[in-house]
This record gives C-alpha cells, sequence and structure tokens, in this order.
C-alpha cells in the first residue's frame, strides 16, 4: 500500500513543472512577435488610418474643436449628453473636457503607428522597395496631418518621432515650440511627396496630390505664401465636380475633386460613422438617436442667396431645427452611416491657391479671380471682378466668404478664422444663437487636456487662459 | 520506506522531487535527533511534575520513562479506561506516583532486573460477607442524550473508580454490569461537560448532557490544516454555521456581514445573485482586485469565482485568516486575506433528515422622494424660463393647476413586492467507517425591480470514509445550476442607474386597455431641448429579456494515508467546470433613449466556459517531544491552472419578437472567440511548536511561480512568522475566576496580490481595421505596453493582538492593531499619452493601512436564557506613502489619490453659497463670467481671482473611519430571538445618479423635494440649492454638491423562532421542530438620500462614485426546520 500512496503522488508531483508557466495567449497578438514582414507592417499602417476614423478624430471630435466653436455651427442644447460638447459653443472649455482629451490621445496613438512603421520598415526583408517606400510616403503624411491638427488645436505641443520602447521615458518630455513642429511636418510632407505616387490602387490611400495639398494649407497657415502656391500647383490630376450636389453622400465617393477623405461603410463591424446620429434630426434620422449637434446657424443660411446652391445642400431644415445636409443620409442602423467624411478637396485647393496669390500681389481680373469665380460659377452665382472687389483687403474678405459657404463643415472654418487672426473680431459678431459669450484672444487655442498636465506637471504648462 | 522512497527517487530528474527529497532528509534528520534525547539512568527517581496537569496511564508511564529509562510492560486494552490523575506541580517519587496512578483500577506494578516495570492486576481478595449485598452485579441500560433529546452514539460511560465501561450505540443507547447500586458512572462525550450520575436502583437511566460551550469551537481552520483555537497565533476570526443560520441571505457572504470585525462586506447591489464585495482590512492595492482569496473546502477559487452558487445552509463554518501571516501560507493570493469556507461533514450514527423550507416577501428598502407631477412642472417652467427657452407643451396644463392628470411614480410601477423562497432537505450520517452528508437545495428570488431574479438549484455530497487505520479518503462534489435575469444595463435605459430620475412623472406606464405606453416621452420630448427622450423603463425592464443561465461543478476528492503514526501524506485533487450561457433579446417595440419604437431588434448570445483544476500533495508530521515539545511541521507542493473561453455573436433585424435567439437575426453585426489561461506553481512549507502549549512560534515559507507575470518576476517567495504566549498557562498567573484565559500574539508576514489579469505583463496588439475599397484591411497597433519585471503587489503585515476569556471561557475578547504596507503596487500609471499610449502598468508605488480590531462574544447563560452575542469593531486608516517616479498624484475625473491621503478622495471644487445680489456676482469670481444671481458661488481655494481647475480639493474619504457590528441570539423555553445591527460611520460618497439629476436645477429629469423645498427662487426666497435654470457649470465640475455623508446604521436581520417541545413532537414522530420569523434589512438609518449608501468601489482610484446600482430590498419570511 505505502508504494502505491508514494508512486502516486510522485506521478502527480512531476506533472506539476514549473516549465508550463511560459505561457503564450491564445487569442491575442502581441508585440514580441510582430512587425517581422511586409503583412504585419501593413496592418501597424492600416491602423494608422484607422484612427482618422476614431471618435478622438474624424469620428467626432475634430467637429466639435473645428467646427462649433465658430460662427456656421451650434450646440442647440448646452447641455446635451452631459454639457461636455456645449463648452465648444461658449468657450467655457474645462481642460478635462474629454472631447479634447480624446482628440489629443488619439492623434498621438496615430502618430504611434506611424513612428513604428517608418522606424521599420526599412528592415523588413519580405517588402518590395517600391511599395516600402509608398507606405512611408504615406505615414509621412499621416504624420504631418497628425501634428498639424495638434499645431493648430494647441500650438506647443509635444514632438514624438520615434517608436515608444517605455512610455514612462515620456515623462521627461516636455513641449516643443510649434515652429519646431512645423518644421518637421514640412519635412515631412516633402519627402512623402517625393514617395507617394500620383494614384493608389486602393481608395483612401494617401496620394502625391494629397501631400501637396496639405504642404500647401500649411504653408498657406504659416503665412508662406509663395511656397504654398508652389505646393498647391503641383496638385494636379483633380477637377471639380460638375455640380455641388454630386460632391458628397454615399455615391460620390471618391470623386474627381476628392483629394484625401476618411472611408466609413455601414454594415461592417466598426467602419461606420456616427455623424448622423450626431448631428441629425429625428425627422431624418431613421435609426436610433438624433442628438442634432453642430446644426448650423441661421447666419449661415442667411449669408448664401437665393440662387446659391450650395445653401439647401449645405443646410438642412426641418421642424424649426437646422443640420448639416454634408452628414446626414438615410442609414438602417444606429450609429453605422456610409458618409465619408473629405478632409482635403480640390475647390479647397482653388481657393487656397487664389487666396495665396492675393497675399502676395493683389491682380486686377487675374488668376485670383479666375480661381475664384470658378468657384462661385459652379455654385450658380455671379462672377466677381475688379469692380466688385477693387482692392487686395476686399479679396480677402470674398476669400474668406466664399471659403465660409463653400466648405461649410468640412472643418476648416475655425482655423480659417484663427489663420486669419479674425476669430475673436467675428466670433464675438457673431449671431450667438444658443448662449451669448465673449470670446479672447487666448481662446484661439484650446486647453491642454488636464490629463497630460497632470501626468507631467512640470514639462507640459496649461495653455495661456485657461 | 526511506530506502524506497531514495530509490525510487533516482529515476526522476524534477527539481521539485529534490526539494521534497530534501524536505524528507530535514523530517527524518529531526526525527532521530528527537529520539536520541533522554535522561540518564536512575533507580527509584525523583519525577519532576513541571505544572499542574491531568495525564493519563499512559502519559504517566511515559512521563516515568522519559524521566528514568525505565521500560513498562503491561495489556494495553486493560488499562484504557483507566480514569486519568490529577498531579500537582512538585517532585514525587516514581514509585508512589505509578502506586497513585494503578490503585484506583486494582492494578499493581514490580521491577524487574533490566529496568522495566511490569504492570499486572492485583490478585482479586475474596469479600468478606457482610458486604455481600452490595457487591451484587448489576446491570443498567439507559441512553445518553444532548439537550434537546438527540442521542449521542460514542459516548463514554465508566463506572466510578473502576477500568469497567462501556460506549452508547447509534441510539445513544448503552448498558453496563457494575459492582454495587453505589456506583456512579461517568458520563463523557467530546464537545459536552462530562457528568457523574449515581445508579441507585435505577436500571434505566437517560443521562442527558450539556454542551460545553468552551471546547466547542475549540479547532479553527487554518490554511492547508486546522488548529485548535487556543494555538493560533495570527489573527483568524471564525463564524460557525450556526450562527447565521434561518436567515434569508441568498449566499454565505452576506450572511456573514456585520459579525467579524475588519472584514468589510458590502451589498452594494440588490440584484438577486450578485455577490457583494469583500475587504478585508481596507483597501491596500490600487489597480489589482481587492477581493479576498475564497478557499471552499481547500480550492482556491480564481478571482472570478462566485460564491453565491453555493448554498449558505451547507456551510460548517467560515474562517476569515486576516493578517499575512495566517494569509502568506497562500502566497501570491494573500494579500487582500483569505476566506476559508468549510462544507459540512455526515454526522455519526443513523441519517438524520433535515428539511429546512422558508417562503417571503421582498420589497424596495427604500423609494426616492421625488415632487410631484404638479410640482415637477412649476420647476421645469421656471428652468425654462431662466433659461429663456419653450415651456412644453405637455407641463402646460399642470401650471393650469388642471385636476385629473397623470401623475406616475415610476417607481412604484418599476419596483415590486417579490417573493423569495428556499427548500432544502439533507442527510447526514455514517455507515461503518463512512461518513456523509447529502443536500439538495432550491432557492428562488424575484427581483424588486420588475423583470429580474434568481433561481439556484445546488446539490452536494460530502463522503469520508477510512479503507484502513491508516488510509482515509474523502470527497466532496457539489454541482449548481442557477439562472439569473438580469434587468438592462445601459446608463440611460436602465432602471438602475438613470432610468427611474429620467421617467417624468407626466406620461403613463400603461395604455387604457393595460397594454404598455410606449415611447411616450420621447414624442413628445423630441420637440424641445434639454427633457430626457427615455423610453417606458417599466417596459424596457419587463420586455427585454436578459438572462444568464450558468451550470458548475465544483469538488475535490483527497487521500490521506498516516505513513507513521506523525507522519501523515495527502494527495488533493480538485477543480471546477463552470459554464455560463447568457442571453439578451430586446423586442422592437421598445425604443431607445432619443429613439422612438419601432426600432431595430437586437439580441446576443454568450458563452463562457471556465475550467479550473488544482493537484496538491501534502506532507504533515505532529508530534510531541517529552511532553513539552509540540511540533508540526506542514511541506506541500500545488499546481493549479485555469483556462477561460469565451464566445459572443450579436445580431440584429430580427423579423419578428417571436423568434429571439441570435438565429434569427438577419445581420450578425459581431462575434468574437476568446481564450486566456493562467496557473501557478507552489511550494510551501509550516513549522509550529509550542512548550506546554503556553509559548507558541510558527513559520510559514510559500515560493510561487505564476503566469501571470513577466520573464524575470516569476517567482516569488513569501514568508511569515508569528508567535503567542498563553500568559493564562504561566505558574505565576492567578487561578483567576474572572480572567479564565490570556494570550498575546505577534505576527509578522509578507503576502501578494495576483488579480491583475492574465496577459498584463505583454504588449498586446490591439485591432485597427479600416477600409479601403470597401472591405475591411485589418490592421493591429499596440495597445498595451509590455513589462518584463511585472510582478505581484507585496504586502508585508505586522499584527499584534490579545486574546482574553472570562468567565470560564463565557465571554471572550480579541484585540488586534496591524500595519500593513503594500510595496510594489500594481499601478497603471498614467503616462504621458503623448507616449501613444496613456497608461503603463508597472510595481510602483507604496501604501499603508493600519487598523484597530476589536471583537468581543458572549456565549452563556443569564438565568434560564441562553445568549449567544457578539460585537465587532473596527478602525482602518489608509494612506498613501508613495507613487509613480516623480509622481504626487493621481488625479481621476471625480477622485484624487495622493501622497499622504487615503486612496482614491473625492475631489472637486467648494460650493460656498448662491450668488445672491448683483454685487456678489461683480466682486466674487466666477466660473465664466456667463453665472448670474441665484449659481452657485464656487470657492476660489487658491485665491487667485478666478476658479480654475486648481481650486479643486479632497471632499470626503471613501473609505470609513470605522464599521461595527453587533448580534444576538436570545433562547429561552424554545423560543429563540436574534438580530444583527451592522454600521459603517465617516464615509463619503459621489452619487453620480442623485447629483446630475436629482438636485440639479437644470431640471433635466425628475427632483427631489430636497431640491424643491430648499431652492433659491429670488433674495426674499433664498435657499441652499441654485436658482432653477442658472446652473450651466457645476454639472461637469465635481463639487461637494455631489458628495454626500454615506454613514449608516442598519438592521440586518431580526428573527424569532419557537423550537417545539420534545414531548409534543415525538408524539407525531419527527426528532426536531422549528418555526421561525425573519426580517432582512427592516431599517436603516442614514442621512444619504439616495438608494444604498453601500457602493461598489470598483477600481479604488475611482472609489466611492456610482452612477446607481440596483436597490437592495427589504424582506419578510417566515420558515420551518423539521428533523426526521
Amino acid at each position: 500500500m505505502k508504494n502505491i500512496i508514494i508512486y502516486f503522488c510522485l506521478v502527480l508531483l512531476v506533472f506539476s513543472c514549473e516549465d508550463r508557466l511560459e505561457i503564450t495567449p491564445d487569442s491575442k497578438f502581441t508585440a514580441a512577435n510582430f512587425f517581422k514582414n511586409a503583412d504585419d507592417i501593413e496592418q501597424v499602417v492600416t491602423s494608422a488610418y484607422a484612427f482618422l476614423q476614431s471618435s478622438g478624430q474624424y469620428g467626432e471630435s475634430f467637429h466639435f474643436l473645428m467646427e462649433v466653436p465658430a460662427d456656421n455651427s451650434k450646440e442647440v442644447s448646452l447641455t446635451i449628453r452631459g454639457g461636455d460638447y456645449g463648452q465648444f459653443e461658449t468657450f467655457n472649455i474645462n481642460p478635462a473636457n474629454p472631447i479634447l482629451n480624446r482628440a489629443w490621445t488619439d492623434c498621438y496613438k496615430a502618430i504611434q503607428s506611424c513612428n513604428i512603421v517608418l522606424e521599420r520598415i526599412d528592415g523588413i526583408p519580405d517588402m518590395n522597395e517600391n511599395i516600402k517606400s509608398i507606405r512611408k510616403g504615406e505615414m509621412q503624411f499621416l504624420r504631418a496631418l497628425n501634428y498639424f491638427n495638434l499645431a493648430r488645436i494647441w500650438g506647443d505641443v509635444p514632438l514624438v518621432l520615434k517608436e515608444t520602447v517605455d512610455p514612462f521615458d515620456f515623462f521627461d518630455v516636455g513641449k516643443t515650440p510649434v515652429a519646431e513642429v512645423y518644421n518637421q511636418i514640412i519635412l515631412d510632407l516633402t519627402s512623402a511627396v517625393q514617395n507617394l505616387p500620383q494614384s493608389q490602387t486602393q481608395q483612401g490611400r494617401v496620394t502625391k496630390g494629397a501631400a501637396n495639398t496639405l504642404l500647401g494649407k500649411v504653408f498657406l497657415n504659416l503665412g508662406r505664401n509663395a511656397e504654398a502656391e508652389t505646393a498647391l500647383r503641383q496638385v494636379v490630376g483633380y477637377s471639380l465636380q460638375p455640380t455641388f450636389a454630386s460632391i458628397f453622400g454615399k455615391n460620390f465617393e471618391f470623386n474627381s475633386e476628392s483629394i484625401f477623405e476618411v472611408s466609413f461603410i455601414a454594415g461592417l463591424e466598426g467602419e461606420g460613422s456616427r455623424l448622423t446620429n450626431l448631428f441629425g434630426v429625428s425627422s431624418v434620422v431613421d435609426a436610433g438617436e438624433a442628438l442634432n449637434q453642430n446644426a448650423p446657424t441661421l447666419e449661415l443660411y442667411n449669408l448664401y442667396t437665393a440662387s446659391d446652391k450650395r445653401r439647401d445642400l449645405t443646410v438642412g431644415m426641418g421642424s424649426g431645427k437646422t443640420f448639416p445636409l454634408k452628414y446626414i443620409e438615410t442609414i438602417s442602423a444606429p450609429n453605422d452611416s456610409d458618409i465619408n467624411v473629405i478632409v482635403l478637396r480640390y475647390a479647397d485647393v482653388i481657393l487656397m491657391l487664389s487666396e495665396a496669390l492675393n497675399e502676395q500681389q493683389y491682380v486686377a481680373d487675374g488668376e485670383a479671380f479666375d480661381l475664384l469665380n470658378q468657384i462661385r460659377s459652379r455654385a450658380g452665382i455671379s462672377t466677381l471682378t475688379s469692380a466688385d472687389l477693387p482692392d487686395q483687403e476686399s479679396f480677402k474678405d470674398a476669400i474668406a466668404l466664399e471659403r465660409r459657404l463653400e466648405l461649410a463643415f468640412e472643418n476648416h472654418r475655425w482655423f480659417d478664422l484663427v489663420r486669419t487672426g479674425k476669430a475673436v473680431e467675428v466670433m464675438n459678431n457673431s449671431s450667438q444663437e444658443t448662449a451669448t459669450f465673449t470670446v479672447q484672444g487666448f481662446h484661439v487655442l484650446f486647453p491642454i487636456p488636464q490629463s497630460q498636465v497632470d501626468a507631467n506637471p512640470d514639462d507640459i504648462t496649461q495653455n495661456t487662459g485657461y | 520506506m526511506k530506502f524506497k522512497f531514495t530509490s525510487n527517487l533516482s529515476y526522476s530528474r524534477s527539481k521539485f522531487l529534490k526539494l521534497l527529497m530534501r524536505t524528507f532528509i530535514l523530517l527524518f534528520c529531526s526525527i532521530t535527533f528527537a529520539f536520541g534525547t533522554k535522561n540518564g539512568f536512575s533507580q527509584n527517581a525523583n519525577i519532576t511534575i513541571k505544572s499542574d496537569k491531568t495525564l493519563t496511564v499512559k502519559q504517566v508511564f511515559k512521563l516515568i520513562n522519559k524521566q528514568t529509562d525505565y521500560k513498562f510492560i503491561y495489556r494495553h486494552d486493560l488499562i484504557k479506561n483507566a480514569p486519568e490523575l490529577s498531579l500537582k506541580k512538585g517532585i514525587i517519587k516514581a514509585g508512589d506516583l505509578l502506586e497513585k496512578c494503578l490503585s484506583p483500577i486494582n492494578f499493581t506494578y514490580s521491577f524487574t532486573k533490566n529496568n522495566t516495570v511490569i504492570v499486572k492486576a492485583k490478585p482479586v481478595i475474596e469479600k468478606k460477607k457482610e458486604s455481600k449485598v452490595d457487591n451484587v452485579q448489576m446491570q443498567i441500560s439507559g441512553k445518553v442524550v444532548d439537550a434537546n433529546g438527540q442521542p449521542l452514539p460514542g459516548a463514554n460511560i465508566l463506572e466510578k473508580g473502576t477500568a469497567n465501561g462501556a460506549q452508547t450505540d447509534f441510539d445513544g443507547a448503552f448498558s453496563i454490569n457494575v459492582s454495587t447500586q453505589k456506583a456512579v458512572l461517568v458520563v463523557s462525550y467530546l464537545g459536552f461537560v462530562t457528568q457523574e450520575v449515581a445508579v441507585s436502583n435505577q436500571a434505566n437511566i437517560v443521562i442527558s448532557l450539556v454542551e460545553d460551550t468552551a471546547t466547542l469551537d475549540e479547532i479553527v481552520v487554518i490554511g492547508y490544516g486546522s488548529q485548535s483555537r487556543k494555538k493560533v497565533t495570527g489573527a483568524v476570526a471564525q463564524v460557525k454555521s450556526d450562527q447565521f443560520k434561518d436567515v434569508a441571505f441568498s449566499d454565505v457572504a452576506n450572511s456573514i456581514a456585520g459579525r467579524l470585525s475588519g472584514v468589510d462586506i458590502k451589498q452594494a447591489t440588490g440584484s438577486p445573485g450578485s455577490s457583494p464585495q469583500i475587504n478585508i482590512r481596507g483597501i491596500s492595492t490600487i489597480t489589482a482586485g481587492s477581493g479576498p482569496l475564497i478557499v471552499v473546502d481547500g480550492l482556491p477559487l480564481s478571482e472570478n469565482v462566485s460564491i453565491t452558487a453555493i448554498n449558505p445552509n451547507e456551510i460548517a463554518s467560515v474562517e476569515v485568516l486576516k493578517d499575512a501571516a495566517s494569509a502568506a501560507i497562500y502566497g501570491s493570493r494573500g494579500s487582500n486575506g483569505v476566506i476559508l469556507i468549510t462544507t459540512k461533514v455526515g454526522s455519526s450514527g443513523k441519517p438524520e433528515f433535515n428539511f429546512n423550507s422558508y417562503y417571503g416577501f421582498q420589497t424596495v428598502g427604500k423609494k426616492l422622494d421625488f415632487v410631484n407631477a404638479y410640482q415637477q412642472a412649476e420647476l421645469m417652467a421656471e428652468a425654462r424660463t431662466e433659461r429663456g427657452a419653450t415651456i412644453p407643451n405637455f407641463i402646460q396644463p399642470y401650471l393650469e393647476g388642471q385636476q385629473g392628470l397623470t401623475q406616475t411614480n415610476w417607481q412604484d410601477h418599476i419596483f415590486v413586492n417579490a417573493p423569495i423562497e428556499n427548500h432544502e432537505m439533507t442527510v447526514s450520517g455514517s455507515k461503518d467507517a463512512t461518513k456523509y452528508f447529502i443536500s439538495g437545495g432550491f432557492f428562488k428570488q424575484d427581483g424588486i425591480i420588475i423583470g429580474s431574479g434568481y433561481e439556484r438549484y445546488s446539490l452536494r455530497l460530502n463522503l469520508n470514509t477510512s479503507f484502513s487505520d491508516r488510509l482515509r479518503f474523502g470527497i466532496q462534489i457539489n454541482p449548481s445550476y442557477s439562472k439569473r435575469d438580469l434587468v438592462e444595463q445601459g446608463w440611460e435605459d436602465s432602471p438602475i442607474s438613470m432610468g427611474v430620475n429620467n421617467s417624468l412623472p407626466f406620461f403613463p406606464v400603461y395604455n387604457a386597455d393595460g397594454s404598455y405606453a410606449i415611447s411616450e416621452q420621447i414624442r413628445a420630448a423630441q420637440v424641445y431641448g434639454g427633457i430626457p427622450e427615455a423610453e417606458n423603463n417599466v417596459a424596457i425592464s419587463d420586455l427585454t429579456k436578459d438572462v444568464a443561465n450558468s451550470f458548475r461543478v465544483l469538488g475535490g476528492a483527497h487521500l490521506e494515508y498516516d505513513v507513521t503514526k506523525e507522519l501523515k501524506a495527502k494527495t488533493y485533487v480538485g477543480g471546477y467546470i463552470s459554464s455560463i450561457r447568457s442571453q439578451y433579446f430586446r423586442p422592437s417595440f421598445l425604443g431607445f433613449y432619443r429613439d422612438e419604437a419601432p426600432t431595430i431588434a437586437t439580441g446576443r448570445s454568450n458563452t463562457s466556459e471556465v475550467i479550473n483544476y488544482i493537484i496538491e500533495n501534502t506532507l504533515t508530521y505532529d508530534k510531541t517531544f517529552n511532553e513539552v515539545h509540540n511540533l508540526s511541521v506542514l511541506a506541500g507542493i500545488t499546481y493549479q491552472e485555469e483556462s477561460i473561453e469565451r464566445n459572443r455573436i450579436d445580431g440584429r433585424g430580427f423579423p419578428n419578437d417571436d423568434i429571439q435567439t441570435v438565429s434569427a437575426a438577419t445581420e450578425i453585426t459581431n462575434g468574437s472567440a476568446s481564450k486566456e489561461r493562467w496557473n501557478l506553481v507552489s511550494y510551501l512549507g509550516r513549522i509550529q511548536y509550542d512548550y506546554k502549549g503556553k509559548y507558541l512560534v510558527s513559520g510559514t515559507i510559500r515560493r510561487d511561480g505564476s503566469s501571470r507575470f513577466g520573464a524575470l518576476t516569476q517567482f516569488g517567495t513569501f514568508p511569515s512568522v508569528s508567535a503567542g504566549w498563553i500568559i493564562s498557562e504561566e505558574s505565576f498567573f492567578p487561578e483567576d475566576v474572572i480572567l479564565s484565559e490570556l494570550k498575546l500574539r505577534v505576527s509578522w508576514g509578507v503576502a501578494g496580490n495576483n488579480q491583475i489579469g492574465n496577459d498584463a505583463k505583454l504588449a498586446v496588439l490591439g485591432s485597427a481595421d479600416y477600409n479601403f475599397n470597401g472591405s475591411i484591411s485589418p490592421g493591429l497597433r499596440p495597445a498595451t505596453a509590455p513589462n518584463e519585471n511585472l510582478s505581484w503587489e507585496e504586502n508585508t503585515t505586522a499584527d499584534i493582538g490579545l486574546d482574553i476569556r472570562f468567565f470560564n471561557n463565557k465571554l471572550s475578547l480579541n484585540i488586534d492593531y496591524y500595519e500593513t504596507i503594500t510595496d510594489g503596487m500594481l499601478l497603471n500609471v498614467p503616462v504621458p499619452s503623448y507616449s501613444g499610449f496613456t497608461s503603463s502598468l508597472q510595481n510602483l508605488g507604496k501604501m499603508k493601512n493600519e487598523g484597530f480590531e476589536v471583537a468581543l462574544n458572549y456565549n452563556g447563560n443569564i438565568g434560564p436564557v441562553k445568549i449567544k452575542s457578539s460585537a465587532s469593531f473596527a478602525t482602518n486608516k489608509n494612506e498613501v506613502l508613495e507613487l509613480g517616479p516623480g509622481q504626487t498624484e493621481i488625479l481621476r475625473s471625480r477622485n484624487i489619490t495622493r501622497i499622504g491621503d487615503p486612496i482614491g478622495s473625492l475631489y472637486g471644487y467648494n460650493i460656498i453659497g448662491i450668488f445672491e445680489n448683483q454685487d456678489q456676482l461683480d466682486n466674487l469670481p466666477n466660473v465664466n463670467g456667463n453665472q448670474v444671481i441665484g449659481d452657485y458661488i464656487f470657492k476660489d481655494n487658491n485665491g487667485d481671482g478666478s476658479i480654475t481647475s486648481a481650486d479643486r480639493k479632497i471632499l470626503g474619504s471613501v473609505h470609513p473611519d470605522y464599521t461595527w457590528g453587533f448580534n444576538t441570539m436570545l433562547e429561552y423555553n424554545g423560543i429563540d430571538l436574534s438580530f444583527t445591527f451592522q454600521g459603517v460611520e465617516g464615509v463619503e460618497v459621489n452619487d453620480r445618479n442623485l447629483g446630475v439629476v436629482l438636485i440639479n436645477s437644470e431640471v433635466w429629469g425628475n427632483q427631489l423635494t430636497e431640491y424643491y423645498d430648499n431652492r433659491w427662487i429670488s433674495p426674499e426666497q433664498p435657499g441652499k440649492y441654485a436658482k432653477p435654470g442658472t446652473n450651466t457649470n457645476t454639472l461637469s465640475r465635481e463639487s461637494d454638491l455631489f458628495t454626500w455623508d454615506a454613514s449608516f446604521i442598519r438592521v440586518r436581520d431580526i428573527t424569532l423562532g419557537y423550537t417545539m417541545p420534545k414531548d409534543v413532537i415525538t408524539k407525531i414522530g419527527i426528532k426536531g421542530m422549528r418555526v421561525y420569523a425573519s426580517a432582512k434589512n427592516p431599517f436603516m438609518f442614514t442621512k444619504f438620500l439616495g438608494f444604498n449608501p453601500e457602493l461598489n468601489g470598483g477600481n479604488a482610484l475611482d472609489g466611492g462614485v456610482t452612477l446607481g446600482t440596483y436597490p437592495i430590498e427589504k424582506s419578510i419570511i417566515l420558515g420551518i426546520n423539521v428533523k426526521l
């Protein structure tokens, strides 16, 4: 009997083996075994694109940071969804605002994916050199776009260009002066222009045109108008759609005017857009809630002349409410809309070029007029001559108004106001349809998310005024 | 045996075997060494008695043998029943000692040459004739029973002064031949007071024994063994089943709440089938799990396993290992304390059947005091006028004061009176060497919220048997099936979060035809902003299906073998298989928040399967050397592994509401499958030593290797030492009638916490897909930062305790003071998110918990009333000592964890009043320049003239200053009355529900009468809450407005029972019957305005914040307990 027992014990003991402690996860990918081949790298590239759809970027937050503060758009209810969204309407922004925090975080997560690819792609053995350079170009563009948005929202921001090994290292990393951030953006975009092809087989990927457009926009933003002109003139292969009605919506995705757009698809898990539900009203939204956020102001509506074809394609009206039609469509399931978010389109290029030319020198009825009139003609409104716009200043105002009407709700308006130094003046004179507010100079930058100041109080100082 | 063992060894290369071998060698060396010590030879020696003691004859022989070298030869069976001998401290001659112990049983002794003493019976001497009458042999039969008349099988009966004895059989019956009518019978039984009965002329005697309360709780279960209560040197608390029987708590944790000092059991939710949160001695972790390790009959459960499926009536005792010295034997799982649950074993003798049934009704413990519809309309109108918003037409009739309008108090419909019932049967007994306990039970609790409930069917078989004198076997099998019906969980759609508050009184629950009124509020509110567009919450709760069915088998078997008398080997194999299947369906005829019906029907099906097994081998060695050195050694190895598999399918677009399984969905929107594993290899050892049961020391060590920790830190060692001094055993300690026992304990130990999830050490990639050309391209991105050094949290606890017993052990007092330092806390450190990560899991930071615990127990009689009473009191002070590098605080949205303060303090702005006039508005800092008269004044704490985030302050602690409990059971003449009180003092909570909606001057949803009565209307009619419609800042800025004192005193239960007199029930052929009535949670005293001041902490960093939970119930039950 004794022997049996001892034997029994021993068998069981041998079984208890320390070698079993190394468990490889059965259903999760880990970084340790990843980033080894072309397929792996392609997945990281894809993830950088995926952040464009995120709620911190074009999926939600950007509309509240780039449109709602401006005069085209309003938050009808200041208390809706806990009041966090209304803060962008009244410039009463709490640094702990989650929309703000999401935007910051999702930009830097996207940058992290770009950095991983840029750092590792040269060492990937099974990848065609041509593809490598294209993917590099894509990542340089996306990194530049993310930094451009960060810089425009917050000014000085940390500049991270390497793959993160240990997040603890970042407790010593502070903000980089915005000028340096712009230098990096220009560097990335210049390189992206070299690396990218004129067109890509897969729709939605970055092209040379997109890189040139963004480069032009960056230069314009910095007041470097000649360089902006040069970059914008490199944007070739695009044309205005024949009508304004054929730009937005499911049927017109990736049209000849579209330069870079964020792709959303209904019916595929996680690929649908929530914007129809966020911005729509219950009379037009077929499924799910209709929050009627980011609503067009009546001031905007009234700025369009009656003959302007853009008015009724931009501002929806119903049961006393307004809504931005560029994001509204028939949906069959809640928060699952098909509508893409256009980031860059040719009409913007034309208006930017026109502006860059005028900024350099007013030429009566010159190229700048032709460009402006291309946009006006399509909209079905009268063309303008030097009789209407006799000097540089009046032309500037005309361009600003045209941009406002043409590009409403495409996340340009607030930055245009800031870029042209008009934000304080224009906003304080705006119709203030939801609530009265006062905009001060410091409001042109948003507060750094409280979580970042809290995590690293020595290096991350709050923007002035907050 | 030793030889064979070593020869077997050569076949194996396992590291462990080497360890085991070393253990064996160590053990055998110490045995040999112990055997070698002996006093020198001495004829007719002096025997030293070191203290007053009572010894058996055999022990006397041993004592002499040890001190002199005399060997004894005797017939073992002849002196078996000899009475014990009381010896006084001092020196006695060996011969005198032998005379003294042998003469009462008519034995004598003689010395032989080889230092051997032969013991034999005295030659029988003829009695004188005159004593002949007295010497007539007389047969006596009788029965030994307990106080309730239950037979006591195996009781000992001894004729006093003789070796003549007998034992009772299964029916408690005995018969004995005595030599004289004057004989006295000594009747003894373990756990009962020994009684002497004069025979006189009775031929048939019924002897009723009284329970010896002092010895009843002698045994305390500790990790991997048990110990005499007196010898315990750690902080171990115990509750026996008889203290919590017959109360309608569905699970054991709720049953013991308020009964143990330092064990905080929070019933934060009344959802039937939910498990309460248990914290032992405060919270000693930041992000890791804070729940204790629960061990059921030796089987450690993983952190996600609920003990709700265990029928509380199958439990014999619950022990809580509170200090690290007791818990360190569980190593990396011991730092939150350990709860040991021991289930019942079979009783001795014939089968005893027990039937227990109760039935009762429950209602919601508390309803909120909402304003009526007219007042609500008034508030809404005031708020909307102030804001310049339209007055909704649906409140117009109310404002005009029309009578006979809809006035729905939604609480009256969401909360229902719900039945609760429990029926169970147990059989317990023994046959030959086998003891069995079999139990089957059915428990059903309907929820007090419509559409919720819990049902449990459970079985248990506990079997213990001996195959031989040396080989024992035991098995426990506990299958259970439970079905839990949940209410909708969403934030806005659920009655347990915003539902009750969002549903306005202007809208009906039912249509005229009795069907649910659907989407009325949504449609009416859609026209206006700032009004909740809530669907009928009663309909949602009732018609949404969310059911979880779980089937679980939990059990284990052990084989125990006595290698020698002192050395026992035990192999234990245990585990559980649990399978949970949940189904969810929300029909299309229900709207969603802001989305009127019809909607798209959605459904979900989840399954999860957990398989966990453990293999454990232990050796124990127990021996007493030289009468005075008691040694107990434990060595063991265990291996435990768990795998968890989950599947989930989501679908939508059901063609109709008839078929509700996902199979009918026209579109599958999500499908996922995952598998996770963890395992743990452990080596453990313990040495317990005491000298004469007076000086006690104990040391444990455990080495744990866990798959959860980084490659560089896979193994950790957890030591502990403890010591005790039973001062009352000392000879200088006066024989005192008041103070009967006094023990001082000190302990120190290290335990760990491994509750951090299975893959936390790895850099896991998360999916981030995108679509090019309309099809999905898979994307992956870094989701978590890796940490190869990730390790357990280490808790070092020092504990000093005093156990005092008074009045012959009737009253006991236990006092403990402890200090725990948690080092290397698993801190999900918020890192600057420009790193691409928002947090990184690190072993950082230090925390201290110190506390003081008092437990007082009384177990005795006052006159004819039997009293069992206990009181507990505990304080715990939490202090964060260190955080991440250079980090002084962790700020969350509503809490702050700051060095020098307790973890997760509530944090925000101070509200100091209301802007009463323009002057104040002009001169005091104003949140954004837009505040108006009647709005709250925020305090400019840093005095910089503006309200910024720097003005926030700690608003309250979520850790109670102290907790207490008191319970008493009184028995008199068959009537018993018991009650339990529980109290928590000095704790604050942030109830989002109350704050955001109920006293919100935005008047978004329903308002409390508290707000209506105390709102600011005008300088002439001031109030403490802001004027309706003024407040646009307080909602997004946490303030003391939302911080509530959550101290409370709760009467947890009151039970009144009646046990039928024995003579009545025996006539109807049953052995016992008790009927009782019990009230659960009948009263609560608190200043808190919400449903329940007890909140689930969740993550300690965000503690004390609730978004609304299922309110707890109060109930009345009637029950009956029958023994056959």
